[in-house]
């Protein structure tokens, strides 16, 4: 019982340091707002929300997201 | 040169066989025999039936560190609390040797010549250091001694009878005794020896064996008349009747009452007469009792109980709500620091050890057979501490001062030690000397954690000190990024490359919507970021404020190697609720490739580090609620 804990701990720990190696190393963690590609004319799925800082506020624009 | 002569009282023959030999016991009448220079004989008082010794008899030979001796005589000395015998040993080279033995314990001694005068007798306090000549020593005990007999040959005189007022002790590291006799006449004689240890000293057949009970002897309850019916040993010097409970002190030639048990008896996990074994030693239970301690307006009982092995002499196992400690008496002093408080640090035997409490404990029940007197009622100021899973007692009872040095015994332990099927009970809490015993999962759990720690953190250097690669850098003016500026293509060489877009603008009062997009040569967006630039500042009521950044970076990740280029769009602006003009701040954007994001390591140097500290964690846990109870 005692070594099947143990296992499970090295097999637990070994996960989350190849997790860490792939996300510091390989992005595997980035993701990516496009799931597939979108034509330049079609624009941006952004907007620039309007912001507010005491009372100051900017809108903006981008491209739509592609479908 | 032996040289004989016949006893004045009863006309018997005795024979000396040593020239240091001063009187003699008659081997027939027991009457103490002298001769001055003249060698004209003089009878002195008779001796009492004495007590047995499990190791030695007079006219016995043995063998002393290797080397031949034989038993010439002994004297019995009684006291407030017990008695001690001394021995008397010839060599081979006819030298003498004192052996005195007390409680179980053995001392080697021999006469010292003081220079100095030792203290005077009502000078000396129990616990206090003394000095004689070139040696420190502390004082174990103070008292009157009452020698109530002898046998053999013996090297000095001695009035059988007469009463002396003693100090003993021992050097500070426990290795050496000592011992002065304040005679009417004269100055003290000193003694110095060596304390033997009996673990070295017992005979391995004699190790194993049990105690055995003293059957002669008829000791009647001189409280209710009931014969004692128990089994007791040769230098028993108490015993409790069963029926009424009163303490029977065996005083020489009388047995007389000093102290009655009182209520209901209490229930111990052991009775007088089981037998436990220690390191392949069997001992058995002699005496039990109670003592109660008040801590905060709250009574705290435990148990002890005397254990006694010929061989090996007599252990305390203390019992307290469930935990045992195995202790024995120890010669080992310390100086005890002032102002000393609670986890004071004191080495006691080359060990560090804590205070961990001092306190009055009072003596509430008594049973057995005891080799000294233990009286219900009477009060032992004790101080206690630990070393897990070691434990050092010292005690104040009266004119004597004791140490213990216990080990604790762990449930597993006992039971092993206790006969078969005994019902041993549960600890609850814990005890001040238990050691903390991790887990079986989680021994060496912290290596593993170490392990993959120092692989994370390699790995977590490798990333960090990974080298980019810059790709492009190219300033975008307000008029491009509104219309969308488009970047030299470059090339990404491999699947799933990292790369990392920053963004910097002069943005001052204002804010700047930044989109940058992946794109194929065939204009096809393949990945975006977006970033709202902003840096605002000013001053109000509160004084100089700013908020915001004027940079960004971002990374991204570029599935499938390839020709490449950046789109780069954006809009900006200033005032209230987007009522401001719009700004004409360029931005400058960055590309860099072999990017490295080694912050995802901390969350598993975090997993690491937990594994690595669980069992110091649950260790210091443990420690604090032991000083905590």
């Amino acid at each position: 019982m005692v070594t099947v804990f143990k296992t499970i701990v090295c097999v637990f720990l070994l996960g989350v340091t190849v997790t860490a190696y792939g996300g510091a190393c390989y992005g595997w963690f980035l993701t990516n707002p496009i799931k597939k590609p979108v034509s330049v004319r079609e624009g941006s799925r952004y907007r620039h929300t309007p912001y507010l800082f005491y009372g100051r506020t900017h809108t903006g624009g981008g491209y739509s997201s592609g479908k | 040169m032996e040289r004989e002569f016949r006893c004045p009282s009863c006309g018997a023959e005795n024979a000396v066989t040593n020239p240091g030999i001063l009187m003699k016991v008659c081997d027939y009448c027991k009457t103490a025999l002298y001769w001055d220079k003249e060698s004209a004989l003089r009878a002195g008082n008779k001796s009492l039936d004495l007590p047995q010794s499990p190791r030695f008899k007079v006219g016995a030979y043995g063998k002393l560190a290797g080397k031949p001796f034989a038993v010439l005589g002994r004297l019995t000395y009684e006291h407030d609390s017990g008695f001690w015998h001394e021995w008397f040993i010839e060599q081979e080279d006819g030298s003498l040797l004192w052996l005195t033995e007390d409680e179980g314990e053995l001392f080697i001694e021999r006469p010292l010549t003081l220079k100095n005068l030792p203290p005077s007798f009502d000078s000396i306090k129990a616990g206090s250091e003394i000095t004689l000549d070139d040696k420190t020593a502390v004082v174990e005990e103070i008292g009157y001694a009452k020698c109530i007999g002898g046998e053999g040959q013996i090297p000095f005189l001695v009035e059988l009878g007469d009463t002396y007022p003693y100090v003993d002790g021992a050097s500070m590291d426990g290795a050496n005794s000592f011992g002065l006799e304040y005679d009417s006449q004269g100055a003290p004689k000193a003694f110095w020896g060596r304390i033997v240890n009996l673990k070295s000293a017992a005979p391995k057949s004699l190790a194993r064996s049990e105690a055995e009970a003293k059957q002669s002897e008829l000791i009647q309850c001189v409280n209710c008349g009931k014969p004692w019916e128990g089994k007791r040993v040769d230098n028993t010097k108490m015993v409790v009747c069963a029926a009424c409970g009163a303490a029977l002190e065996l005083d020489g030639a009388e047995t007389r009452v000093v102290g009655l048990n009182t209520g209901d008896a209490p229930i111990f996990t052991f009775g007088v007469g089981v037998k436990l074994e220690f390191d392949g030693v069997v001992y058995g239970v002699m005496g039990r009792m109670v003592y109660v301690a008040q801590d905060e307006g709250l009574e705290y009982s435990s148990r002890e109980y005397i254990l006694y092995n010929p061989a090996a002499g007599y252990k305390r196992l203390s019992e307290e709500s469930g935990h045992f400690v195995l202790s024995e008496v120890t010669h080992t002093h310390f100086r005890y620091p002032e102002s000393a408080g609670r986890k004071t640090r004191v080495q006691i035997g080359g060990e560090k050890f804590q205070l961990f409490e001092t306190g009055i404990a009072i003596l509430r029940w008594v049973d057995g057979a005891l080799p000294w007197r233990a009286v219900t009622g009477e009060s032992t100021q004790y101080t206690l501490f630990i070393h897990p899973p070691h434990c050092v007692d010292y005690e104040i009872t009266g004119n004597e001062v004791e140490l213990f040095r216990g080990t604790y015994v762990t449930n597993g332990q006992m039971q092993s030690a206790a006969p078969p099927d005994w019902a041993i009970p549960t600890p609850l809490g814990i005890h001040p000397c238990q050691p903390y015993v991790a887990a079986p999962w989680l021994r060496n759990l912290w290596k593993i954690g170490a392990i993959f720690l120092a692989l994370n953190v390699l790995l977590l250097i490798y990333a960090a000190a990974g080298v980019e690669k810059q790709v492009l850098s190219d300033t975008v003016t307000a008029e491009q990024y509104k219309a969308g500026y488009t970047s030299v293509p470059f090339t990404v060489a491999k699947n799933g490359e990292v790369l990392r877009v920053v963004g910097k603008a002069p943005v001052n009062n204002s804010w700047l919507g930044v989109d940058v997009g992946l794109v194929t040569p065939d204009d096809k967006v393949v990945n975006e970021v977006n970033h709202d630039l902003y840096f605002y500042h000013g001053a109000d009521e509160d004084g100089t404020w700013n908020e915001g950044s004027s940079v960004f970076s971002s990374h991204m990740r570029v599935a499938k190697a390839g020709d490449y280029k950046l789109l780069v769009r954006g809009e900006g602006g200033s005032g209230v609720q987007g009522t401001g003009p719009a700004r004409q701040e360029s931005v400058t954007i960055t590309l860099f490739r072999n990017s490295r994001m080694p912050g995802y390591f901390w969350g598993s140097i975090l997993a690491c580090a937990f594994f690595l500290l669980l069992e110091p964690l649950l260790r210091w846990r443990f420690n604090r609620k032991r000083w905590r109870e």
